[in-house]
């Protein structure tokens, strides 16, 4: 039988598990001060129960989730999903809305053409600019030559 | 040989899988008695695997949801449990990509976790010494859990806390046995230079 304690590396294999060195694991089965190691390396590596949620809360989480899962999975989509869904909805229907509401009546393109024509041709300005604006500049127009004139 | 908890209640594998065919059906009563039997593994792989703040309970009941709806991929190879765990891990992966957090800790929060962890080894024990610093060994195991690399905290927490045998975290993690293998030796040599420190 093996006198040597453990290493620190059969330590881990023996606590990792899996494949085991059989000397290393029959070692710390019969050397108490080895066996006092693996045992409180086991006892300080193991979960802790303390932190464990209560029967009540595990039995009440555990059934909210059966619930879940019986209901349709659309009805289980949350908030946020909904939200985002309405939005893209929105999005996509304004213009759609919108190219509903200018429903132009038809008209003559080559009637309009030719009646932007007769008025570029005659006093564009006139046509571009209102009527107030137009008279200020041609009075304008006025005082300058008549200044230039004495 | 291996220390880990391997299952919460005795169940036989034909049983398991009987409860299995019958949840699919829709019987909800076997798929609670499923639950049942591994709902602890799921609990404190969330409780370690989630970053810190996150909602440990909505993660339980998501993974169970998420669980149920996807009963029908579970193939019966692997135990039942840790195909639970991997759900649970996967959950807990994908909050923590997904939130992108740096695990951090405060100060106050370290000595409020020292508190908890201390009440698992009884202070009626034989040897109050000894048992003191037990506590004082698994309140420092718990604190430098939180800080192992990824990989090595959920192989650790798969193995440990969940019960899996090394093939289903390989299986889990997408890795080999043998990278599963590396990553908890590191993992518990790390955390057994804890341990070692407060029981020399």
């Amino acid at each position: 039988m093996r006198v040597e304690h453990l290493t620190d590396d059969e330590l881990d294999s023996l606590l990792v598990g899996g494949e085991e060195d059989g000397q290393a694991a029959e070692h710390a089965a019969t050397c108490l001060s080895c066996r006092r190691r693996v045992g409180e390396l086991r006892r300080a590596l193991r979960p802790d129960e303390e932190l464990d949620p209560s029967l009540a809360t595990r039995a009440r989480v555990r059934q909210a989730a059966l619930a879940a899962w019986a209901m349709p999975q659309r009805a289980r989509r949350p908030v946020w999903w909904w939200a985002v869904a309405a939005g893209l909805v929105a999005a996509l229907a304004l213009p759609l809305l919108q190219s509903g509401r200018l429903d132009s009546p038809d008209v003559d393109a080559a009637e309009v053409l030719s009646q932007v024509d007769t008025l570029l041709a005659g006093d564009p300005v006139s046509a571009a600019f209102p009527a107030e604006l137009v008279t200020a500049l041609a009075a304008g127009q006025e005082v300058a030559a008549t200044g230039d004139a004495s | 040989m291996a220390s880990v908890p391997r299952r919460e209640l005795p169940v036989e594998s034909d049983d398991e899988l009987t409860l299995v065919e019958r949840a699919r059906a829709g019987d909800r009563e076997a798929a609670g008695q499923l639950l049942e039997r591994h709902e602890l593994s799921v609990w404190r792989v969330c409780r370690h695997l989630l970053p810190p703040g996150e909602d440990v309970e909505g993660a339980v009941q998501e993974t169970f949801v998420r669980a149920l709806d996807k009963l029908h991929r579970y193939s019966g190879k692997g135990s039942f449990g840790g195909w639970l765990a991997t759900i649970a891990a996967n959950y807990c992966r994908d909050r923590r990509r997904r939130g992108r957090l740096v695990p951090f800790r405060s100060l106050e929060g370290e000595e409020e976790d020292d508190a908890n962890p201390l009440a698992v080894f009884p202070a009626d024990g034989p040897d109050p010494e000894r048992t003191a610093m037990g506590r004082q060994a698994m309140a420092r195991v718990q604190r430098e859990l939180a800080r192992l690399p990824r990989r090595q905290q959920e192989a650790f927490v798969l193995r440990f806390f969940a019960g899996m045998e090394l093939a289903d975290i390989s299986a889990a993690l997408g890795v080999d046995v043998g990278s599963v293998k590396t990553h908890l030796h590191r993992a518990v040599r790390r955390l057994r230079e804890q341990v070692l420190e407060a029981v020399p």
